[in-house]
């Protein structure tokens, strides 16, 4: 993919990724932390939110709105490449806080689907079910793996 | 008396990243723990694209 996006910062274990929204609102930290959930198949869990300054807690409750969902989101996809180069292309599972949340994350990549299926396979989880991401259907969970 | 040029403790890594020496721990982050619990459960319910679902939930 080659989409605008923000240089982030990743941690010692390549597990961490953070970097900084820039917009209307501020200059704000986002950070990305994948943890091994599954080993066979081998699967990541994706969480990703704002780091507050003063607790260090994730929260992915605020609404930013802070107009670069679009830089925003194509960076989260830079950090599964990275993490993906690192550690093999396993599946990466996402889900939003909310239903809404998780439709905000579908919208990202149904915007951008053509050249995110260049690079990866992508799979929604509804009506009992994994199918290949579509763009007219709703998902309770995402995940992505590299192609 | 040569200028000494100072450069930040950083090593390249993969594309536009850097990594970073001072790692901040997420793992008991509440968020992050309950995220986890929650992709943990749901594909244990559910399985992974191409498999059936670990156990029988029509009954």
């Amino acid at each position: 993919m080659n989409l605008d996006r923000y240089n982030y910062v990743a941690g010692n274990n390549y597990h961490n990724y953070t970097f900084y929204s820039e917009g209307p609102k501020g200059r704000i930290k986002k950070t990305v932390i994948y943890t091994r959930i599954s080993d066979d198949p081998v699967a990541y869990n994706l969480a990703f939110g704002d780091e507050d300054d003063k607790t260090g807690f994730i929260n992915d409750i605020i609404t930013t709105d802070n107009k670069d969902r679009d830089i925003v989101l194509a960076t989260v996809a830079a950090t599964i490449i990275a993490f993906s180069e690192r550690f093999g292309n396993h599946y990466i599972y996402a889900t939003g806080n909310t239903l809404s949340r998780t439709r905000l994350y579908q919208m990202g990549i149904a915007n951008f689907l053509k050249e995110i299926k260049n690079d990866f396979e992508v799979y929604g989880y509804n009506n009992g079910g994994w199918h290949e991401f579509a763009t007219s259907a709703n998902y309770e969970a995402l995940l992505v793996k590299r192609k | 008396m040569p200028a000494i040029k100072k450069e930040r403790n950083a090593v390249p890594a993969y594309g536009k990243s850097i990594a970073n020496n001072i790692e901040k721990d997420h793992s008991n982050d509440p968020f992050v723990v309950k995220k986890v619990e929650e992709a943990r459960a749901f594909l244990q319910k559910n399985g992974f694209p191409g498999q059936a679902k670990p156990y029988n939930q029509s009954a």
